[in-house]
C-alpha cells in the first residue's frame, strides 16, 4: 500500500464538478442512507394504528400535526428522488447511457420528474 | 459460452447481492405504486376502513414482503457505503455487527406489528 500512500488526493467538495450523472449518482446515495431513518418511523406509525381505537386517533393527530406533515414530506421527498435515480440505475444495467449523450439526457430526465412529483405531493400534503 | 451457475464459485458471489438488490427496489416500486393507486380509489376515511385493508392476508404479506425488501435492500446499499468509507476492516465489521443486529430486530418488530398485532 505504500504507493497508493502517495497517490494525490483531491477532495475538495466545493470544487469537485461532478458531470450530471455523476451528481445524481451521490444524490442517490445521499437519499438512500437518510431513508434509513424512514424505516423504524413507519413501522412505528403502523403499530399505532394497529393499536385501537386510542392508537388510530392517536397516529392520525401525529400525521396530520405540522412537525408530521413536515417530517412526511421531507421522507415522500427523499423517496422520490432516491426512486428516480433509482430507476435511472436500473436502465443503465439495461444498457441504455453506455452512451455519454443518453447518459446525460437520463440523469436530466431524473432530476426533472422528481422535481415535478415533489412540486405535486407538496401540493398534495401542504393545501 | 456462458459459464454454468456451478462453475462460478466464489468469484461471482457478490452477483446474488447485485440482483437482490434490484430485485427489492423493483418490488418496493410496484408496492408503492399499487398501493397508491389502491388508496386512491378506496381512501381510508375511518377506523373501519383501516381494519378491513390491514386484516387481510393479502395486505399483510404484501407488507411484511415490503419491509423484508426494505431492509434487505438497505443493508446492501450501507454495506457498500460502509465499504466505501470505513477503511479500518475492525471498524467497519463492528458497525455492521451492530446494523445486523438493529435490522434483525426491525425485522422482527415489524412482524409482531403487522400480524400479530
Amino acid at each position: 500500500m505504500k504507493k497508493a500512500e502517495k497517490r494525490p488526493v483531491f477532495l475538495n467538495l466545493l470544487q469537485i464538478r461532478l458531470p450530471r450523472g455523476g451528481l445524481l449518482s451521490i444524490i442517490h446515495r445521499a437519499t438512500g442512507v437518510l431513508l434509513l431513518l424512514a424505516i423504524p418511523l413507519s413501522i412505528y406509525i403502523l403499530q399505532l394504528l394497529n393499536g385501537g381505537a386510542e392508537g388510530y386517533s392517536h397516529a392520525l393527530s401525529l400525521l396530520q400535526s405540522t412537525p408530521g406533515k413536515v417530517l412526511i414530506s421531507l421522507i415522500t421527498w427523499t423517496l422520490i428522488q432516491h426512486s428516480l435515480s433509482g430507476i435511472r440505475h436500473l436502465l443503465m444495467d439495461m444498457g441504455f447511457s453506455y452512451d455519454k449523450n443518453i447518459a446525460r439526457l437520463t440523469a436530466n430526465t431524473a432530476f426533472i420528474v422528481s422535481f415535478l412529483l415533489i412540486i405535486l405531493t407538496g401540493v398534495w400534503i401542504w393545501l | 459460452m456462458a459459464v454454468g451457475m456451478s462453475e462460478r464459485g466464489s468469484l461471482h458471489a457478490g452477483l446474488g447481492e447485485w440482483v437482490i438488490q434490484r430485485l427489492t427496489a423493483v418490488y418496493m416500486l410496484l408496492f408503492i405504486v399499487i398501493t397508491f393507486l389502491r388508496l386512491s380509489i378506496l381512501p381510508i376515511s375511518s377506523q373501519a376502513d383501516w381494519l378491513l385493508l390491514s386484516s387481510s392476508l393479502f395486505f399483510q404479506i404484501g407488507l411484511l414482503l415490503f419491509i423484508f425488501s426494505m431492509l434487505a435492500h438497505a443493508w446492501l446499499g450501507l454495506k457498500s457505503v460502509l465499504l466505501d468509507y470505513i477503511h479500518p476492516w475492525r471498524v467497519r465489521f463492528l458497525l455492521q455487527m451492530i446494523v445486523a443486529l438493529l435490522f434483525l430486530a426491525t425485522g422482527l418488530w415489524a412482524i409482531l406489528v403487522v400480524i400479530l398485532k
